[in-house]
């Protein structure tokens, strides 16, 4: 009597953990599924810098993103639209090599991640990627946050680690709403473990099949001054070839 | 023998007005040569003292980090660079030899000082170090011709923050007031935030979200030490910072340097650099006890590294700082031209002496010459003249040369060389390489003998029949 | 004496010597002969650019004759190198010259010493000689002295003790008397009488003072490079 009791409290606790390991993990992937099209797609954005809180720049780019099936992680091609100034300069973002092409010296440079700290660049790490992929969740517990309007919304608290040494971000504080996935904030946090960006998920709305975040809010920790909003606009499938995500190709882009 | 001597040394006397200024000219040459060649000693002993005392003699590096490792240091990491150490440390060769072994780390990446109102950023080259070995290697003085650093208490070994930064870099950011540095103007109002429409409403919306969770997780200054923000790609490509407390300055002589030298404490490099990644070192720095042991030191080195298959390299300070070789050869072709210059005039001087002495004495050539005194006998006597002379020149300046150093060496002058911002004793080291005295006297004593020998030819050439007819 | 059995200190056979002067070539001798018998006192006379100080080079040694033979105590010098013949002078010949022509950093001693050291004489021999023969001279107290502070006559002197030093087989002197008063010049004529008897030296001399002539043992007169007159006496 007491060894069944023992051993279902056990199997109990042993389906309890698991279970939580589990929900951790499936929680993170539910809310990739929210953020990225399985899909390969294309959007508008818009990208605005603030600078103690005042706008400065506003970029508009056409991006082109595709999963790499041996990585799951996106590639994105990016091509600038507007200002007139930067029309036709376009970024190729490959796992981790990051590419710049200028149309002017037809010349196509590699963005080294020293380059990346600041910048435009640097919010590249944070927009696109896919959590469940290079990082390992744990569930620290139930916290109600503030989303940007004010509204409380009640999240999943996860802790997520970098699954391998590649991973960009040592570790990931990731809140979840209940029930809808919904990603609602992220701190990313350096190998020496001090806070490097905040990322607010706002705007969302019906595209490509279902509810997904149509604005990200991203907060420099180290330099509070700088803010960046991007806007994810017209969002649309569409059949991108592969040999668009090849350097040497870039040059070829250019007529379309 | 000694009549050659007696006579020689007696016609000197004779013609004092002439000996005293042809002596004199060479007394003068002597005095230049030495007196440069002794403050070109001093100049290589305390710029190689001050070399040592910061880069030690040799550096054992990556395979391959000398030549393309400054862009990239990251990748240049020694595995297991304490098991290198330990090696070298306990050859039974090279123990006695060495006084410091110590690892340092390379790191590039931008410093911003971002405190308060504060928007300043500017890429750094620095290193990290370890403190403790750093002040002794700022004691070695082998030729007492530097200066002699006490313990940097700025470093601080409980707080592995705590570092220091070059002058142009602290200016740079805006670090004037905080480390109360002296004629240091602020720098202007940041050119991006100029770009920002003045009178354009800030978003509350921004400011609110960051205030949420900002000034929770940022360290702020602590005491009245400024902090700054070192951001940096790992060796995996991550992004990552660390916070520097800056202690202080460690000024550097060249501008290049001193507008990008951040020194911090080696933990805290190893941490932004590798990361999570193995921390590792790219560089273990050896000083040695005297600079005399390099060649045999490295030799062993470099045979012990082999020995183990370890895929690292060895340099010295000399092909660490170019700058260093570059100077040497600099003053080493100056003194050289000095010494052609007073080799040209103490010939000319010489030659000149020599041919009137031997136009004077004709008579007595022919004198001697009829008496059975062979051509050779004429030729060696006014050859002993001239060296004779060389000899009492060169010995007046050597005597003159160690009366002016002797002066100078106790008038307690100070100066500031090149590529340096402290300022050393003034001295000359005359009697640091016994070869630029003997080189000196030799070089001149030689020169004027030569000179000797084209009068002295002549007289010996003299048909005697001709030289009695002269008066 | 006769040339008889001793040979001549002196013998010339045809010779001549000529000299570039300039473009011009100068005939100084032109076909001399003669013999000078050995210790006696021998004069060459004549004007002025007659050839006389050539022929004492020649037969002094310091030049080479253009043709013809010159033997000097049975040595042919016409077939030396200049290295012997400086070697040959060192042993043979001693020089008198009309300005005394001294070394004037040296010392009346170390003048007399000079020539002995040529002959590489040991030290304690060349000590001893130099006294003695600055003591024959009458200049013991002088040695010390250097040239410019003796008197012409002495210096003459120091010349001819000079001169004696070495025991030479041949002295030549050139207007010996030429620079003294007639007394100093008469002391000096006694000197080198009595250094002919003591050593046996051969004397030649070339002079225009009567007094030294009374005393020659052979005159020669030269003119224009040529022996015009030759007149032997017996000896004194």
């Amino acid at each position: 009597m007491r060894i069944t009791r023992i051993a279902a409290l056990l199997a109990l606790v042993f389906v309890a953990t698991s279970a939580e390991a589990q929900t951790a993990q499936e929680i993170i992937a539910a809310s990739d599924q929210v953020r990225n099209p399985s899909q390969p797609f294309r959007s508008t954005d818009t990208l605005t810098e603030y600078i103690g809180g005042k706008p400065r720049d506003q970029d508009v780019l056409a991006v082109y993103s595709k999963i790499d099936p041996a990585t799951q992680q996106y590639r994105n091609l990016i091509r600038y639209v507007a200002p007139p100034r930067d029309q036709g300069k376009m970024v190729l973002l490959d796992g981790k090599s990051l590419w710049f092409y200028d149309p002017n010296s037809k010349a196509s440079v590699r963005i080294s991640p020293q380059q990346r700290l600041i910048g435009q660049a640097s919010i590249a790490d944070v927009l696109t990627v896919n959590f469940a992929i290079d990082y390992t969740g744990k569930l620290l517990g139930d916290e109600t946050i503030q989303d940007p309007q004010h509204q409380n919304r009640q999240c999943w608290h996860l802790d997520m680690k970098a699954a391998n040494e590649q991973t960009s971000y040592n570790r990931v504080e990731y809140w979840v709403e209940h029930g809808t996935n919904y990603p609602i904030k992220a701190k990313f946090y350096s190998d020496s473990g001090r806070l490097l960006k905040i990322l607010y998920y706002d705007g969302f709305e019906q595209r490509l099949g279902r509810v997904r975040p149509s604005k990200a809010i991203i907060v420099d920790a180290v330099d509070t001054s700088l803010a960046t909003i991007v806007t994810f606009g017209d969002v649309t499938p569409q059949e991108i070839p592969e040999a668009w995500f090849q350097r040497d190709y870039l040059p070829r882009l250019q007529a379309q | 023998m000694s009549l050659l001597l007696k006579i020689a040394f007696r016609n000197i006397l004779r013609n004092r007005r002439r000996s005293a200024m042809t002596g004199s000219a060479i007394a003068v040459g002597a005095l230049a040569m030495l007196v440069f060649g002794a403050f070109t000693t001093y100049l290589f002993a305390s710029f190689q003292t001050n070399l040592v005392q910061r880069i030690g003699h040799l550096t054992v590096f990556q395979k391959g980090f000398f030549l393309f490792g400054s862009g990239n240091p990251t990748a240049y990491g020694i595995d297991r660079y304490q098991d290198v150490m330990d090696l070298i440390a306990g050859d039974p060769v090279l123990k006695p030899l060495i006084n410091v072994v110590t690892p340092t780390q390379s790191v590039v990446g931008i410093a911003g000082n971002f405190e308060g109102e504060n928007d300043a950023a500017k890429t750094f080259i620095g290193v990290g170090v370890v403190p403790a070995d750093r002040d002794r290697m700022r004691q070695w003085n082998e030729f007492g011709a530097g200066r002699v650093w006490p313990a940097d208490t700025r470093f601080d070994a409980v707080d592995p923050s705590v570092g220091l930064i070059g002058g142009g870099i602290a200016r740079i950011l805006g670090l004037c007031a905080p480390l109360k540095i002296a004629n240091c103007p602020s720098p202007p109002a940041s050119a991006t935030r100029a770009l920002v429409a003045a009178n354009a409403p800030a978003d509350p919306e921004i400011g609110d979200l960051v205030r949420r969770d900002v000034a929770v997780d940022n360290p702020g200054a602590v005491g009245t030490m400024p902090r700054l923000d070192l951001l940096s790609a790992t060796a995996n490509g991550a992004p990552n910072v660390v916070s520097l407390r800056v202690a202080g300055l460690d000024p550097q002589g060249i501008k290049e340097l001193d507008d990008n030298y951040v020194a911090m404490q080696l933990g805290l490099a190893q941490q932004l650099v590798y990361g999570r990644g193995e921390h590792k070192a790219t560089g273990i720095v050896i000083q040695l006890k005297r600079s005399e042991d390099l060649r045999p030191a490295r030799a062993r080195l470099t045979a012990l590294l082999q020995q183990h298959k370890l895929d690292l390299e060895v340099h010295d300070f000399a092909e660490l700082t170019p700058f260093y070789t570059q100077v040497l050869g600099l003053f080493g072709s100056i003194f050289l031209f000095i010494a052609v210059i007073m080799g040209v005039i103490v010939l000319f001087a010489v030659v000149n002496t020599m041919t009137m002495n031997v136009m004077e004495r004709t008579n007595e050539i022919g004198t001697v010459r009829a008496m059975g005194v062979r051509r050779r006998g004429i030729r060696r006597q006014f050859v002993v003249e001239g060296a004779m002379l060389g000899m009492i020149g060169a010995t007046l300046g050597l005597v003159l040369a160690v009366i002016v150093a002797a002066v100078v060496n106790h008038a307690g002058l100070t100066w500031n060389p090149p590529a340096s911002v402290n300022f050393i004793p003034l001295r000359l080291e005359l009697f640091g390489r016994p070869a630029l005295i003997i080189g000196t006297w030799l070089g001149l004593v030689l020169v004027a003998t030569i000179a000797a020998l084209i009068p002295a030819n002549r007289a010996a050439k003299l048909p005697v029949v001709d030289a009695l007819r002269h008066v | 004496m006769s040339g008889g059995t001793p040979a001549p200190a002196v013998r010339l056979s045809e010779v001549t010597k000529t000299y570039q002067s300039g473009a011009v070539e100068v005939a100084a001798l032109r076909g001399i002969s003669l013999a000078i018998p050995v210790r006696s006192f021998a004069m060459v006379v004549g004007p002025s650019g007659s050839g006389k100080t050539t022929l004492l080079n020649l037969v002094g040694c310091i030049d080479k004759p253009s043709t013809g033979t010159v033997e000097v105590c049975g040595q042919r010098i016409g077939e030396l190198s200049d290295n012997a013949l400086a070697d040959f002078r060192a042993r043979t010949i001693g020089f008198v010259f009309q300005n005394f022509n001294l070394v004037p950093v040296l010392s009346a001693y170390e003048n007399v010493e000079y020539p002995l050291l040529l002959i590489g004489m040991p030290a304690a021999q060349r000590c001893e000689r130099t006294l003695a023969m600055l003591d024959a001279v009458g200049l013991s107290k002088q040695g010390r002295q250097r040239p410019n502070e003796l008197s012409g006559g002495q210096k003459q002197r120091v010349a001819i003790a000079r001169a004696l030093v070495k025991e030479p087989g041949l002295v030549l002197a050139d207007e010996p008397t030429a620079n003294l008063d007639s007394e100093t010049g008469a002391s000096i004529i006694e000197l080198m009488h009595k250094v002919q008897s003591r050593f046996h030296t051969t004397f030649v001399f070339s002079t225009h003072d009567p007094h030294l002539m009374s005393h020659a043992d052979a005159i020669f007169t030269i003119r224009d490079g040529q022996l015009v007159d030759h007149q032997e006496e017996a000896a004194q």
